[in-house]
């Protein structure tokens, strides 16, 4: 019985240490920071009191949903003691590591960051948290030596992370801004090869063919990013936060909002904004006027004119005038069949910001007035956009259709005879090139890309 | 007590602790500190040269977007007066004092897509003052042909609108000089795109009419600041490229309309957050300097004041040799002027925020830079409201020969909170000039 005693006594003071340690490490917890924010969001305070709750009797889960919240309304400080504090619960958790490291990069602590990022080597990656992934985390490393100035070690990070497009891009700039232009020449061409339209590898090569004084290769590789579409991501900042972002407050919402415009039902997406817009009320933030235009389109939809006008003059008192607000009120008017008051203001949208939609309704508005010579004009000029949206994304053919059309609708126009000598000089075609120079600088003498064009290939003739 | 008791009393112990610590402990609470949380927000010693902050026209409704302002006698009364490029309504106003500390507002252009600045000058040469305004298109992120550079030529009371440039990206700055040497103004243009863009120089071939040249084919030009830098004479354009790129360029003149294009600085900081570009003698040696705030980072969606953000003055040694000088950190920088704030004789810095940490209501927003007559700067807090500023003018608004600020607001982020539109400061010195 003695030593059944002195068992149990053993085990209670066992116990008694070890639960009396979990009570002190759960008393010694810091309480959630939460930064005052109401002024920036009607709702996102409430959603963050919420999770810092759970946070206090959680565990890095809770930690990190709450890191995520601050992160994604830009309270880096703050998402970082969470993310920390996450770390310390769960010190294998790579999306906490990642994170609180981004939290420091983002702060200017560049050094830090990088300290942590260089521990994710250890941890298993999670493919839906960018930074996790060795390639995303090095890339972030060799930015942090950019940042803090330190060239050699950045290009040393970079070509451990060779194939990896954004590491490749930085080194070969290195290269380049090193007087290194064909070591660059070798990597750039091997990433044009990969991906032959990416705006950034072409701008290098012209970099680097320009450096060199190769001016003939320089002047093709010119030729070739204007019209490459694209765009290798350098930065992976918004792509980190986005997510975070919309999950909360007023963009949660908007994002409910977007996700109803599938089905389309006018009626409903009107009613979900009116309730939006109540969230909002007079607060003076960006999501106001995205609101605000949202249902003008929508009562657009809806053909209600009377309340289009309505929001567009409560746009007007919000401080907005711009050419899509001149539209939309032409749009309002269009359906009243005040046609000549909507016209008037489409003019001045062109004046603006001149687009397809805008030429094709006054095209479609001079041919029911049976005006054929502004008909024509407006027509050209459609087609004369659609020839260059084709030219910039490298649709060569389709451009010279449209271009074609174009000049021939209206052949005195410089602007459409410049791209359509553009569109020929490209496609090899240098007679009917010259040609469209030569017009082009009839109509306008001053054009001087067309000057320039026109002189290197009399040059390459003679 | 018996054995048993004892056993007994032991038994239930031994259970009920982790029972009860497994009820209790989710709900006992967090007495832990709090983790003390960083700023890397900058504020300094408030300026013990006095200002008055007063409200330029009508107070801001929404959230404004000022991209430019600038302090000149526009209208030829001997008074200075306030121009203000505002990219939400789309306009450029002239305010004119009208009181104490009260502007009036009058529109001089609407339907401007996005205008970045207005640039005032007689470029037909008929004695009175027109204006070319640097048309973005789209003040957010765009990388299409929507820029044009918009003539307003005076003409009696009105302006008539001439577009001398189009068919190219955004542009966010335009400079008058005659760089070929024949007798008119001719324009050099920052064309800053968004992943391309260019700067180019606008041959005035007349009438009203301008023959483009490029110069350099590279993203994210915001100003194009005209001086002679080589003191040859003729005029030179120097180009701040930002960006990815942040490039400092000369381009030196070499008559004739022909240009030798120069590197000047580099680094390899792709976040310095290059803002703008202005040029000044700072150090009062007889030749053009450049100064270069430092501090955008509009390409995140919530911007952080950075340790390298800031203003750098780089002192022409001549010979196209600029050296650099760090000479403020405020975080979020964007914008730069010079004037004499104190008196002294020498150039002083004044420099406003767009994005410093705004959760910590003590960092600036604007600030000056005392220079002590050998170019060391002490820097003293003005105001730190209101915030989100990204222009800013030196000159006597007051006429009491005391250079005063002026100020432009960009909301276009977080928080949403000391909403300005244009702001002055009064210098309230009381020593005659």
């Amino acid at each position: 019985m003695i030593k059944f005693i002195r068992f149990l006594l053993l085990l209670f003071v066992v116990e008694l240490g070890f639960y009396g340690y979990l009570v002190a490490r759960r008393l010694s917890r810091p309480l959630p920071p939460l930064p005052a924010a109401e002024f920036i969001d009607p709702m996102v305070m409430d959603e963050f009191r919420e999770l810092a709750r759970q946070a206090e009797t959680g565990s890095s889960k809770e930690w990190i949903l709450l890191g995520q919240a601050l992160l994604g309304q830009g309270f880096y400080s703050y998402a970082e003691s969470c993310f920390l504090q996450a770390t310390k619960f769960d010190p294998a958790d790579a999306a906490a590591q990642a994170s609180y490291a981004f939290c420091l990069e983002r702060t200017g602590r560049m050094q830090e960051s990088t300290r942590e990022y260089e521990k994710l080597a250890s941890f298993t990656k999670q493919p839906s948290v960018p930074f996790t992934n060795r390639k995303h985390y090095l890339y972030a490393i060799g930015r942090n030596y950019l940042r803090a100035g330190n060239a050699e070690q950045a290009e040393e990070i970079f070509r451990q992370n060779v194939n990896f497009q954004p590491a490749d891009y930085q080194l070969a700039k290195l290269l380049v801004r090193s007087d290194r232009c064909e070591d660059a020449l070798s990597i750039i061409e091997r990433n044009l090869k990969e991906t032959p339209n990416s705006i950034v590898f072409g701008l290098l090569q012209y970099q680097a063919l320009d450096s060199l004084g190769r001016t003939e290769e320089a002047k093709q590789a010119a030729d070739k990013v204007e019209r490459a579409m694209y765009i290798i991501p350098l930065d992976f900042n918004t792509e980190f936060i986005t997510p975070y972002s919309s999950r909360h407050g007023i963009s949660k919402e908007i994002e409910a909002y977007n996700h109803l415009l599938e089905r389309n039902d006018m009626d409903h997406l009107a009613q979900k904004l009116d309730e939006v817009m109540q969230l909002i009320g007079d607060r003076p933030m960006p999501q106001y006027k995205a609101t605000l235009i949202s249902m003008v389109e929508v009562e657009f939809q809806r053909k209600n004119p009377e309340r289009m006008l309505m929001l567009i003059e409560k746009l007007k008192a919000a401080g907005v005038e711009d050419a899509d607000l001149l539209q939309f009120k032409a749009g309002a008017y269009i359906l009243t069949g005040e046609t000549e008051k909507a016209v008037s203001l489409l003019q001045r949208v062109l004046k603006m910001s001149p687009t397809i939609e805008v030429h094709q309704t006054l095209a479609n508005f001079y041919e029911q007035q049976k005006d054929p010579a502004k008909r024509d004009y407006h027509q050209a000029k459609t087609a004369l956009f659609y020839a260059m949206i084709s030219f910039r994304n490298n649709h060569l053919p389709s451009a010279a259709e449209s271009i074609q059309n174009s000049i021939e609708l209206n052949p005195n126009d410089p602007q459409a005879w410049f791209y359509y000598a553009e569109i020929k000089r490209l496609m090899g075609d240098l007679k009917a090139a010259q040609e469209g120079y030569e017009k082009c600088l009839k109509l306008n003498p001053n054009h001087g890309r067309a000057i320039t064009e026109l002189a290197r290939i009399k040059s390459s003739a003679s | 007590m018996s054995l048993k008791t004892r056993a007994l009393i032991l038994t239930c112990l031994v259970i009920l602790i982790p029972l009860a610590t497994w009820f209790l402990l989710p709900g006992l609470p967090s007495l832990g500190q709090a983790p003390e949380i960083f700023s890397g927000g900058t504020s300094y010693p408030a300026s013990q040269l006095k200002f008055k902050r007063a409200t330029v026209g009508p107070d801001p409704i929404g959230l404004p977007q000022i991209t430019n302002v600038q302090i000149m006698d526009f209208n030829g009364d001997g008074r200075n007066d306030i121009l203000g490029c505002d990219a939400g309504r789309g306009i450029l106003s002239l305010f004119t004092k009208d009181g104490e500390d009260f502007w009036k507002e009058e529109v001089l252009l609407r339907d401007l897509a996005a205008p970045a600045h207005a640039t005032v000058v007689d470029i037909d040469a008929d004695g009175d003052q027109d204006i070319i305004v640097s048309i973005l298109g789209n003040l957010l992120p765009d990388d299409r042909v929507i820029g044009r550079v918009e003539l307003y030529e005076r003409k009696d009371d009105e302006y008539v609108r001439h577009v001398i440039l189009d068919d190219v990206r955004r542009v966010a700055d335009v400079q008058p000089g005659d760089f070929d040497g024949d007798g008119d103004l001719d324009l050099a243009v920052a064309v800053f795109g968004y992943n391309r863009g260019a700067v180019l120089w606008l041959e005035n071939r007349g009438d009203l009419k301008f023959r483009d040249h490029e110069l350099l084919n590279a993203p994210g030009t915001i100003h194009v600041p005209v001086a002679d830098y080589d003191g040859d004479g003729d005029l030179d354009i120097a180009a701040i490229v930002s960006q990815d790129e942040e490039e400092l360029w000369g381009f030196e003149n070499l008559g004739e309309g022909k240009f030798k294009k120069r590197r000047l600085w580099m680094t390899v900081n792709l976040d310095l957050g290059s803002a703008g570009l202005i040029s000044a003698d700072l150090d009062q040696d007889g030749d053009q300097d450049l100064i270069l705030p430092a501090g955008d980072n509009l390409e995140d969606l919530d911007a952080y004041p950075q340790p390298y953000h800031g203003c750098l003055w780089f002192e022409n040694k001549g010979d196209w040799n600029f050296e650099s000088h760090q000479i403020s950190d405020l975080g979020g920088t964007y914008a730069a002027d010079v004037g004499d704030l104190d008196g002294d004789g020498d150039l002083d810095v004044v420099l406003v925020s767009m994005t410093n940490d705004w959760y910590d209501p003590e960092t600036a927003s604007v600030v000056w830079l005392e220079n002590d007559g050998k170019q060391n700067f002490q820097t003293w807090q003005i105001d730190n409201n209101p915030i989100h500023l990204v222009t800013v003018a030196v000159g006597d608004l007051t006429g009491d020969g005391h250079d005063d600020l002026v100020a432009g607001g960009l909301n276009l982020r977080k928080p949403f909170q000391r909403i300005g539109r244009i702001s002055a400061w009064l210098n309230l010195r009381k020593d005659k000039p």
